[in-house]
């Protein structure tokens, strides 16, 4: 069943952070209200009114508004608001009125919360506290980073435990899901992503169903029992959407069960409905220009038709109903032709307001220039800019995406080590480069120059493993007084590989132990320094376990360290190479004597080739086949009947267009898994002392070839 | 090659396509011709205006025939040696005769119905597109080109009327009406004119194939349609540009035509992608303007909420001003805000570098700030200076500079605006102020002054007369040229001025000489520097008709050598030809050796006749690679002889320059080699 959902506009807010929109519930049957707080700090509750936002309170500015949620006095409907900014929290009955100011005094700003009853969980990035009437009860400091908090009830009777025991689950940047009773770890679960946004799959929490988003998005379901979870789905990313922002639940296809909303931040508003075997099928699917905030289902226009309501980034909001289609088709209404003229001179006044401060501003710079070197400073506020770095760990590709308030005027991409950008499909940015310039350390320097009303871009970039160093991202919008705001993202020397929590010891394995007097903190912070997903403060414990793998070969990783010893353990030895090479690096700037050894098994290397021919093969005769495809198109335009073609040229034509996008999906994919071989050829010679510089043509000439067996022999040979 | 290219006549060209049958029955009205070549071009329109039918006109590399689809008949067939990459029926001479124009290798010619040539001229490179509307508004058309040198040119006649530089190829030209056109260039921008003046442009990312013109919204004004090498049908509004409405294919966009395709009375827009699939369009009748009242006021709303920051980004930033103290220094200022003092303005300068070993010469642009807060990174944004768009120079982080470089060296003597944004501030700071610059670089900006008497003379100069004033002269070199006069310029009694080449390394004068009524000498042995000279010269002031004469021997050798080789390519050629005809008497003999062989049973025999037809097979193959790489090379030199006869007429301007172009004509017509020099170095025979 697909349902047909048309986007009307609401209001206009300022900028949002994610999930901070909600829809307070109406006692009687009336419309809903819409509560939204901004990063003005703004919190703005308004009910819609013939297609007109009736604003029923608003606060005013303040710090940055971070999280917004609802809670009521136990036993009656939740429509209390409660909102952190900074280490704050503030709460707000319906009618605006504040009923509560507590500063929780910690150092981290509140990144997420929940509230039930008296009590507040709260999470900073890496901190857990639970309060009770404002009383500090429980803390959990958690291995990574805390992205987002939510509480299940601890029986499954919903109703009897409103007040108490309820289970708090963080969701953590290293892909897991811990569990806490009080304040100790219950358990921990790996899921398939490192999760960003957590939902309960029913009201209440009746059914103990825990809906996590990914950052890869990725949307799974696991049920959180007492002593061990239980997983129930999760969905692949197919068409590699953007990362899961908010989720929401509601019955919008009006068939009694909750349907799942998805908000990403791509600008995708997906809608799955769950069929007979509990499985999600896609229902709808709607794209904004801007990503998206938050995402929750209401009855705001009428009581009787659901509504999705959606909030952008840049503070729209707006409705997706299936009563909104017949509108907005007509001719335009006189109330909505006299809001236009409105909002036309408000912008008309304001364009009046903006240019004569532009001519103050101008005539300060340049009076400043008259008057002297001591005229006074001209200082820019921070922009703010909404941004993402993540690793899509099926294509080993890192997206970035740049959102901000104003329209982008263009973004310039400089970088200290060769990487490779490359444009998403739908995007419109005009990408021009400019000659590398390693003298003054630019192996990248590229301008994104935006078209119109552009105020998001994202770009793939591709790195290589082993080349490490920074990329600068200078984001300039169409903004006066005019100005560029640096974005720095690492690149790590083992940018491609993902935390996870499974080791497989049965695999070769390659061994680097290094020995010397350093601190726990120091190999952590140099193991920081190395692999993505590893927080900044070493975690608890005297010997600690790291578990990594590679989201390019498969490979896998284990790095165990504790004071004065670390042992790094894979299966690839261009992984070893790295870590060898980066660590005495980092060792001798730290002026500490390190001693490593390592030991190399030869088997890890046919193991790798192995594990890698696969998909080269299969990238090999994609090739193959894609330049076969015009031919056999050509040949079928004349022929019409094509039974005479061999069943394998049949097959290319029937999946002709799939190819293309398989091979337009990932350029340059040969040259990478090349490029890979060659490399655990060489550094298997380095680790052995040998040069074989001389031999590569001849492996490359082999891979051309793609026999494996031939492969495995030369690397036989030439051990 | 020996391809066989089918000419899809319905699919590709509705236009002729017998369209009295029904749609439903389009199987059997395919129609296939077998050009047999490759097809470059193709082209429909009414050549005869009392028949009032259409016919085919295809252009292949070598050719263009113009085919009659009901009757099935050859009109003419015409060899075109420039070859056709551009066709296009309608007339712009006064007669109003229809001819098609065929754009080649830096000519274009007119054939009248009967095939006559009618109409010859040359312009700078490889044409690509043509059009034709009335673009200085006088009531009758004129005919536009635009070629591989990033020129448009307006032809009245025979005579040059303007010449606008753009930034790439020009891809696609497209009458939109009164004296509106649209184009497409190579590096993805379209745009529209009217007139001479740029109504916009809009660059994207994309590859646009070909622009034409369809009034989408049926408001009585045609849009600009575009189709992209990225599948992308759009249709843009004619004066802001603004994409109305678009669809795209999943392959690139082959061909955009019109035609009442359906019978109805009106005419569909009809596109066709690589791969065969035909989608055709009407006008959408929906208002386009109610439609929109959401997204208006959403707009609207964004527009507030834009201004209500930037104003707001305003008062901080003067908040921010007033609060820190004025003589706190910046360095300790917090970084998270970039702080500069007010005072800090941005100098840009040009400056000729004369370059080092590793180093070509080139025009520096210099951008410094006034006080000592560093630069931290430099964007240039110029469309046709640099590979891409722009070029960015980025200061190592550990050498804080208040001083950039970005190296320029055009590829063509032509005006370039240059939109600078530097990107000041604390290294430490991560947020920047950024300075948007505009200047323009004059377009002689790779001369630098040298002195008068530099040996060695240069042997070619053109010499001719002006009617101005010395001060006038000067007044037009001060603004052409980076340097101006420089200060080895000869002020009285003569003017005379010198300049070296950055580029080339060769010098160039200007000499003149208010005795000898106005003589104006410019010596260079580079003829396309000269002529750019003697334009821009005539331009700035106001010179309207200008003869000249000429002196150039090492081209004038070159040309001769050319000539000459083009003589024997055509000599190789026939001889070629006559192996051909040998060859296909002795295929027909074997092939029926061979069958009669068979039919005999003599085996030997007929495998003994195969062997033979297999070498001959050979050798015909061979044939064909030499006769293939011969025209190669006759192109090759017919491309050069065109080039020199535009450069010959850039020498002169006006009236002069219509004469000493169908001069060249009728010497190259004649191969007569002494008439094309005199022609070239006189302006006249």
């Amino acid at each position: 069943m697909d349902i047909e959902l048309a986007p009307i506009f609401y209001n206009q807010v300022g900028a949002l952070s994610s999930n901070c929109m909600k829809v307070l519930p109406s006692t009687k049957k009336n419309p809903q209200k819409i509560v939204v707080g901004d990063q003005d700090g703004v919190l703005t509750t308004f009910g819609m009114k013939k297609g007109d936002p009736q604003i029923v309170f608003k606060t005013l500015p303040g710090p940055p508004i971070a999280t917004l949620q609802l809670n009521g006095a136990p036993g009656s409907v939740a429509d209390r608001i409660f909102v952190s900014a900074g280490a704050e929290v503030k709460a707000f009955t319906k009618k605006g009125k504040q009923f509560l100011s507590f500063d929780s005094n910690l150092t981290e700003p509140i990144r997420s919360m929940y509230v039930n009853g008296s009590h507040l969980y709260t999470v900073g990035s890496y901190v857990f506290n639970h309060y009770v009437d404002c009383i500090d009860t429980d803390y959990y400091l958690s291995a990574d980073t805390i992205n987002s908090v939510i509480c299940l009830p601890e029986t499954s009777h919903a109703s009897s435990s409103a007040a108490r025991g309820l289970v708090p689950v963080l969701a953590c940047e290293d892909c897991a899901l811990r569990v806490l009773k009080g304040s100790e770890l219950l358990y921990e679960l790996e899921v398939a992503g490192p999760p960003t946004t957590v939902a309960l799959s029913e009201e209440g929490g009746a059914g103990r169903g825990l809906l996590y988003g990914t950052s890869d998005g990725r949307l799974g379901l696991v049920k959180i029992l007492l002593d061990a979870p239980e997983y129930c789905w999760d969905m692949l990313n197919e068409k590699k959407y953007g990362s899961i922002a908010s989720i929401g639940v509601h019955d919008v296809t009006a068939t009694g069960v909750p349907d799942i909303l998805l908000g990403r931040s791509d600008g995708v508003m997906e809608i799955y409905s769950l069929d007979e075997n509990n499985q999600p099928r896609i229902q709808f699917t709607h794209t904004f220009s801007e990503s998206i905030a938050s995402v929750c289902g209401g009855f705001v226009t009428t009581p009787s038709t659901p509504e999705v309501l959606v909030s952008t980034y840049s503070g729209k909001i707006h409705s997706l109903s299936s009563d909104n289609q017949s509108k907005g088709h007509g001719q335009i209404p006189p109330d909505v032709a006299a809001k236009l003229e409105t909002l036309k001179n408000e912008v008309k006044s304001l364009e009046d307001k903006v240019s004569s401060a532009y001519v103050k501003y101008q005539s300060i710079m340049k009076g400043g220039g008259e008057g002297g070197p001591s005229g006074g400073v001209s200082a820019l506020p921070l922009l703010p800019v909404n941004d993402q770095f993540t690793l899509n760990k099926d294509e080993a590709w890192y997206t970035l995406s740049i959102e901000t308030q104003v329209p982008l005027d263009m973004l310039l991409l400089q970088c200290n080590v060769p990487v490779d950008i490359q444009e998403i499909e739908k995007s419109t940015a005009v990408i021009s480069y400019s000659p590398p310039d390693p003298k003054n350390g630019s192996y990248l320097l590229a301008t994104l120059r935006c078209s119109m009303y552009t105020s998001r871009l994202e770009v793939k970039v591709r790195s290589i493993e082993g080349q490490y160093g920074t990329l600068n991202v200078y984001v300039t919008p169409k903004l006066e007084p005019c100005s560029a705001r640096l974005l720095s993202y690492p690149i790590k020397p083992l940018s491609l590989h993902q935390r996870t929590h499974s080791f497989d010891s049965s695999l070769p394995c390659n061994t680097l132990e290094v020995l010397g007097p350093f601190s726990t903190s120091d190999i952590h912070s140099w193991i920081s320094f190395c692999l993505p997903g590893v927080s900044n403060c070493p975690p608890d414990g005297e010997t600690v376990t790291l578990q990594f793998k590679s989201s390019f070969t498969q490979t896998q990783l284990q790095c165990t360290y504790r004071q004065k010893e670390a042992v790094f353990k894979s299966d690839n030895i261009s992984t070893i190479s790295v870590l060898k090479e980066v660590l005495s690096k980092e060792a001798t700037k730290k002026n500490i004597t390190i001693k490593i050894t390592h030991s190399i098994t030869d088997d890890s290397a046919a193991h790798m080739i192995k594990l890698i021919h696969p998909r080269l093969e299969e990238q090999l005769m994609l090739a193959k086949n894609v330049q076969l495809i015009e031919a056999l198109q050509e040949l079928k335009v004349h022929e019409k009947d094509v039974s005479f073609l061999s069943p394998q040229c049949q097959y290319i034509l029937e999946n002709a267009s799939l190819m293309q996008e398989e091979i337009k999906r990932q350029p340059a994919m040969i040259d990478r898994y090349y490029a890979l071989i060659t490399d655990l050829f060489m550094d298997r010679a380095a680790f052995k002392g040998v040069n074989v510089q001389q031999k590569v043509p001849q492996l490359l000439s082999l891979l051309d070839e793609c026999n494996i067996d031939n492969i495995l022999q030369f690397f036989e040979e030439n051990k | 090659m020996g391809l066989h290219v089918f000419v899809h006549n319905p699919y590709r060209d509705p236009v002729s396509h017998p369209s009295s049958r029904l749609l439903s029955s389009i199987e059997s009205d395919i129609t296939f011709l077998n050009i047999g070549q490759h097809i470059s071009a193709l082209s429909a329109g009414c050549l005869d205006i009392p028949l009032a039918k259409d016919v085919l006109l295809v252009g292949s590399q070598t050719n263009i025939l113009a085919y009659d689809i009901d009757n099935n008949k050859e009109l003419f067939h015409n060899e075109v040696s420039d070859g056709a990459n551009a066709l296009l029926v309608g007339s712009h001479l006064r007669n109003k005769e229809p001819l098609v124009y065929v754009g080649g290798n830096c000519s274009i010619t007119g054939f009248d119905k009967d095939g006559c040539d009618r109409f010859w001229t040359v312009t700078g490179d490889n044409v690509h597109s043509l059009s034709i509307l009335d673009f200085n508004l006088d009531g009758h058309p004129e005919l536009l080109i635009g070629s591989e040198d990033f020129d448009i040119r307006v032809y009245k006649d025979d005579e040059l009327l303007c010449e606008i530089s753009e930034a790439d190829t020009v891809l696609s030209l497209c009458s939109l009406g009164h004296n509106k056109f649209g184009f497409a260039l190579a590096n993805g921008i379209v745009g529209a004119f009217s007139g001479e003046n740029k109504l916009w442009r809009s660059k994207s990312k994309h590859f646009p194939l070909m622009v034409t013109n369809y009034d989408m919204n049926g408001d009585g004004v045609d849009e600009l349609v575009t189709g992209w090498a990225s599948g992308k049908v759009d249709i843009r509004s004619l004066d802001t540009g603004q994409i109305l409405y678009k669809d795209v294919f999943s392959s690139p966009v082959a061909g955009i035509t019109k035609a009442d395709y359906r019978q109805d009375g009106k005419d569909e827009l009809i596109c066709c992608s690589v791969d065969g699939e035909l989608r055709g369009y009407v006008p959408s009748v929906s208002n386009e303007k109610s439609l929109g009242s959401d997204s208006l006021l959403q707009e609207l709303s964004q527009r507030k909420s834009n201004l209500l920051l930037e104003l707001k980004n305003f008062e901080i930033t003067q908040h921010i001003g007033e609060s820190v103290e004025p003589d706190i220094e910046i360095s300790k200022v917090n970084t998270a805000v970039g702080v500069i003092p007010v005072s800090t303005q941005i100098k840009t300068d040009f400056c000729a570098r004369i370059g080092k070993e590793d180093e070509q010469p080139h025009i520096a642009l210099i951008v410094e700030t006034t006080n000592n807060i560093p630069i931290q990174t430099v964007t240039v944004f110029c469309d046709g200076l640099f590979d891409g768009e722009s070029f960015v120079v980025h200061p190592s982080s550990d050498k804080a500079t208040t001083k950039v470089e970005i190296p320029l060296l055009p590829d063509k003597d032509i005006t370039y605006d240059l939109a600078i944004k530097t990107f000041v501030g604390n290294p430490n700071s991560s947020q920047f102020h950024v300075f948007e610059t505009s200047r323009r670089l004059v377009k002689f900006c790779l001369y630098v002054p040298c002195p008068v008497d530099t040996k060695p003379l240069p042997l070619g100069n053109v010499v001719f007369n002006i009617n101005e004033r010395l001060d006038r002269v000067k007044s037009f070199i001060e603004s052409q040229f980076l340097y101006g006069l420089g200060e080895n310029a000869v002020l009285s009694p003569n003017l005379e001025v010198a300049y070296m080449s950055l580029r080339t390394n060769t010098p160039v004068f200007i000499k003149v000489e208010p005795s000898k009524n106005n003589k104006v000498t410019v010596t260079s042995d580079d003829m396309d520097l000269v002529g750019d000279i003697v334009q821009s010269m005539a331009e700035n002031l106001g010179i309207e008709d200008l003869q000249s004469v000429a002196e150039f021997p090492k081209h004038m050798c070159d040309l001769k050598e050319i000539m000459n080789k083009i003589e024997e390519f055509h000599q190789v050629r026939e001889t070629l030809s006559a192996e051909i005809a040998d060859h296909a008497s002795i295929i027909r003999n074997l092939i029926v050796r061979a069958e009669d062989a068979r039919i005999m049973s003599e085996l030997k025999n007929m495998k003994m006749a195969y062997m033979q037809l297999y070498d001959l097979n050979r050798e015909i193959i061979r044939g064909y690679e030499i006769r293939r790489s011969n025209h190669m090379e006759l192109l090759d030199c017919l491309k050069i002889v065109n080039q020199t006869v535009q450069k010959a007429t850039r020498l002169r301007v006006g009236k002069p320059k219509t004469v000493c172009t169908s001069s060249c004509r009728s010497a190259i017509k004649d191969m007569n080699q002494d008439a094309l020099i005199k022609a070239i170095l006189c302006g006249t025979t």
